[in-house]
C-alpha cells in the first residue's frame, strides 16, 4: 500500500516544488483540477451501483427523482470540493499568487460538473450485482467515462486553457475564468437535466 | 385490480388478474414459487408497471403516481435488503427520513416498533450481525414506520422461528383490526389457512371446505395464482358448501383465452370484490 501511494505522493511533491521553483503561477496547478475532476467523477459514477441490491430501499420509499439525483450528486460535489480546497490551499502556501483563488473557484465548478457527468453515466449504466464482486457500473461506462469527462471538461475549461497556452495577462485570465465558469454552468445544467431523465427511467421500474 | 397482465419477455407472469381488497382485510396471496405473487405486489407498489389493466390503491394509480402510492403503502420484500453497515436503529432512522417523518415522531415510532418486535436490546447492533428472523422483523418495522394504510408483505414468515412468526402474525391481525389493509404472500397453504379465516378455493383438496378464487390463468407456467381472504371483523363467515363451491369457481384457465372471459374473470365476477357471497 505504501508503495502504491508513493508514486502519486512523489508526483504531488514534485508538482508543488516545481511550482515553487518557478517563482509563481505554474501550469502544474492544473493538476489540482485533474484530481478534483477524477475524484468527483469516480465517486458519482459509482454512487448508484454501489447501492447494490439495497437500492430496493430507495424504491420502497417515496423518493422523488429530483431528490434522488440531488442526493446522489451532493457527496461527490462535497468530496471533490474538499480536494480542491485542500490542493489550492497548499498551492497558495507554496506558491502564492493572484491566480490561485480563480483556480479554486474553477475547481469547485469542475467538481459540480464532473459529479453530474459521472452521475449520468452511473444512472445510465448501473451495475447492481454484488457477486462475484461489485462493479458499480457496467464496462461501457468504464470505457466511455474518461473520454466523455475529458471532452466535457476540455470544452468548459477551453477559455482558461487558451489563456494559459498563450500566456495572456491576469485580466485576460480573469475574463477567461468567467467564461469557463459560465460554460461549466451550462454543461452542469445540461447533465443535470439528462440525469433527471435517466433517473426517471431507472426509478420507474425496479431493475433487480 | 382490473385485468392486470404482465409479461417478462416471453414469460407470462400475470394474465388478466382482477380482484378488489377492502379496507381492513387480510388477504393472502397463495401460489407456487414463480406464480406471479411478487410481481402482483410490486405492481401495487408501482415498482413494476403492468402491461395492461388498471390498479388503484386508495384512489391512487401506482403506475401513474408511484410516489403517492409508496406514501400509503408499506412493503416488505421477500428478501429484505438492509444496509449491513448500519445498526437497526440507524436503518429505521434512515427509512423514516426517506418518508419525511419529523424527528420526534421518528424516534417514538422506532422505539415503539423495536419494543413490539423484541429488538430493543439489539437496536444498536450492526445489522450484519442480525439473524434472518431479526432482519425480517427490522424489515417489517421499516414497512410500518410511516403508518401505511396498506401493508404488503412478501413471504413475511419465511425462515422465522415459531415465536417470531407468532409475533408477526399477531401484528398483522392487530393492524387489520386497526383498519390497515394487509396483503401477504405465501406459497405454504398451512400459513394461508392459519392467517385467513376463509380461502376462496375449490382447487385445493386440503383447503378444508374453504374456497379459493382462481385469479389468473398461468398456463404458461403451469401454475395458478390463488388468493385467500380474511374477512373484516363482524363479517359473516361462510363455509363453502360441497358442490355449491363450483358455482363460483372453475378450473384453471389456459393461455390464449380472451381476457375477461377466462375462468379467472369468471371467478372474479362470481365473487365481486373478492368477497364471499
Amino acid at each position: 500500500m505504501v508503495r502504491l501511494l508513493a508514486l502519486p505522493g512523489v508526483f504531488l511533491v514534485v508538482t508543488f516544488l516545481s511550482s515553487a521553483s518557478s517563482g509563481g503561477f505554474s501550469f502544474s496547478v492544473y493538476l489540482g483540477m485533474l484530481i478534483v475532476a477524477y475524484t468527483a467523477l469516480y465517486f458519482s459514477m459509482s454512487s448508484v451501483g454501489a447501492e447494490g441490491k439495497s437500492i430496493l430501499n430507495l424504491y420502497q420509499a417515496p423518493v422523488a427523482t429530483k431528490d434522488f439525483v440531488v442526493g446522489k450528486a451532493m457527496p461527490p460535489i462535497v468530496y471533490g470540493s474538499i480536494f480542491g480546497v485542500a490542493f489550492y490551499a497548499i498551492t497558495a502556501l507554496v506558491s502564492p499568487g493572484a491566480q490561485v483563488p480563480l483556480f479554486l473557484i474553477l475547481s469547485i465548478g469542475i467538481a459540480v460538473e464532473m459529479s453530474l457527468v459521472g452521475l449520468l453515466l452511473g444512472i445510465r449504466f448501473p451495475n447492481f450485482s454484488e457477486s462475484p464482486r461489485a462493479n458499480f457500473v457496467s464496462q461501457t461506462a468504464g470505457l466511455i467515462a474518461l473520454p466523455v469527462a475529458a471532452a466535457v471538461g476540455g470544452v468548459s475549461l477551453s477559455p482558461v486553457l487558451v489563456a494559459a497556452l498563450f500566456k495572456l495577462g491576469y485580466s485576460d485570465l480573469v475574463a477567461a475564468s468567467g467564461m469557463s465558469i459560465a460554460l461549466i454552468g451550462v454543461m452542469s445544467y445540461l447533465f443535470y437535466r439528462l440525469s433527471l431523465r435517466q433517473a426517471d427511467r431507472l426509478l420507474s421500474q425496479i431493475p433487480i | 385490480m382490473e385485468k392486470i397482465t404482465k409479461n417478462y419477455g416471453n414469460v407470462l407472469a400475470l394474465n388478466g388478474v382482477s380482484t378488489r381488497v377492502e379496507k381492513g382485510e387480510i388477504r393472502g396471496l397463495l401460489g407456487a414459487n414463480g406464480s406471479g405473487k411478487s410481481t402482483l405486489m410490486k405492481i401495487l407498489l408501482g415498482l413494476v408497471r403492468p402491461d395492461d389493466g388498471l390498479v388503484t390503491v386508495e384512489e391512487v394509480n401506482p403506475a401513474v403516481d408511484s410516489i403517492a402510492a409508496r406514501q400509503i403503502v408499506g412493503y416488505m420484500p421477500e428478501t429484505p435488503r438492509l444496509y449491513d453497515f448500519l445498526s437497526g436503529i440507524e436503518y429505521l432512522d434512515f427509512v423514516a427520513d426517506l418518508h419525511g417523518l419529523a424527528a420526534e415522531v421518528k424516534k417514538q415510532r422506532i422505539d415503539e416498533y423495536l419494543a413490539a418486535f423484541d429488538l430493543k436490546e439489539q437496536g444498536n447492533d450492526l445489522l450484519s450481525g442480525y439473524s434472518m428472523g431479526m432482519r425480517q422483523k427490522v424489515a417489517i418495522c421499516a414497512a410500518l414506520i410511516h403508518k401505511p394504510k396498506v401493508l404488503i408483505l412478501d413471504e413475511p414468515l419465511n425462515g422465522l422461528d415459531p415465536r417470531t412468526a407468532k409475533i408477526v402474525k399477531d401484528t398483522i391481525v392487530k393492524l387489520a383490526s386497526d383498519g390497515v389493509t394487509v396483503l401477504f404472500s405465501t406459497h405454504v397453504l398451512e400459513i394461508a389457512e392459519a392467517m385467513c379465516q376463509r380461502i376462496l378455493s375449490r382447487a385445493l383438496p386440503r383447503s378444508g371446505g374453504r374456497q379459493v378464487q382462481v385469479l389468473g390463468p398461468h398456463a404458461a407456467l403451469g401454475q395458478d395464482l390463488l388468493l385467500g381472504l380474511r374477512p373484516k371483523a363482524g363479517d359473516r363467515v361462510q363455509r363453502a358448501q360441497p358442490g355449491a363451491a363450483g358455482d363460483n369457481q372453475e378450473g384453471p384457465a389456459r393461455a390464449g383465452e380472451e381476457e375477461g372471459d377466462g375462468p379467472a374473470a369468471g371467478a372474479a365476477r362470481g365473487l365481486p370484490g373478492g368477497h364471499l357471497p
